[in-house]
């Protein structure tokens, strides 16, 4: 499937007109939002994984951390996808040129399945259910995937 | 004992996908790392 004509259609809708005609629109509801929002999920993800590792937090149950930062690692998503769709859109054809978008895209999106289909329902349960080296092992691959998707985001920038 | 207890399907599928992210997490970022330090011996030698 073709997918530059998205894409240029993209860069000339009224997100990509409104983020390429008016910098203070892009760089406080597009980069500023963006980056705090990629804060508080990069928190949320650490938080919990780094419980489940065992590294802090080690006085409170590993269930309530996971249930607590998943409702934020929630709503920060739902402010990255809409604040990155609007930064996107202005430089759409940019993007589609650029590996380490489609890096950071692929890298979003297998966190996003990893997150709703398989960490979030392994967790919801009581984690003494769980051998110890498997929620180790989530742990791990999740910090890795969003570090991925973080370290690629950036790269975007310097490519 | 949660040891002496056989993975679920969940637990399976999450053990088989962390894995998978993590080779492939390796992998990648080693080439990406790789690629910058030729890139960096062309440019400074």
């Amino acid at each position: 499937m073709e997918l530059l004509p998205f894409f240029e259609w993209a860069e000339t809708s009224f997100l990509g007109y409104i983020g390429k005609t008016y910098g203070g629109v892009y760089a406080t509801f597009g980069q500023s939002i963006h980056l705090m929002s990629l804060a508080v999920l990069g928190g949320s993800v650490l938080v919990t994984d780094l419980r489940l590792l065992g590294v802090i937090m080690r006085d409170v149950p590993s269930e309530v951390v996971a249930d607590q930062a998943h409702k934020w690692f929630r709503i920060a998503l739902g402010f990255i996808l809409a604040t990155g769709i609007f930064m996107a859109a202005a430089v759409a054809q940019r993007m589609y040129y650029n590996d380490f978008f489609w890096a950071k895209m692929s890298a979003l999106l297998v966190g996003i399945i990893f997150v709703f289909a398989i960490k979030r329902p392994l967790l919801k349960g009581n984690h003494a259910d769980i051998q110890p080296w498997l929620l180790k092992l989530v742990a791990v691959a999740s910090i890795l995937i969003w570090f991925s998707v973080a370290a690629t985001g950036r790269w975007i920038g310097f490519s | 004992m949660s040891d002496k207890k056989s993975l679920t399907l969940l637990q399976k599928i999450a053990a088989a996908s962390s894995f998978g992210i993590i080779v492939a997490g390796i992998v990648y970022w080693s080439i990406q790392v790789q690629s910058v330090m030729e890139l960096l011996e062309m440019a400074y030698g």
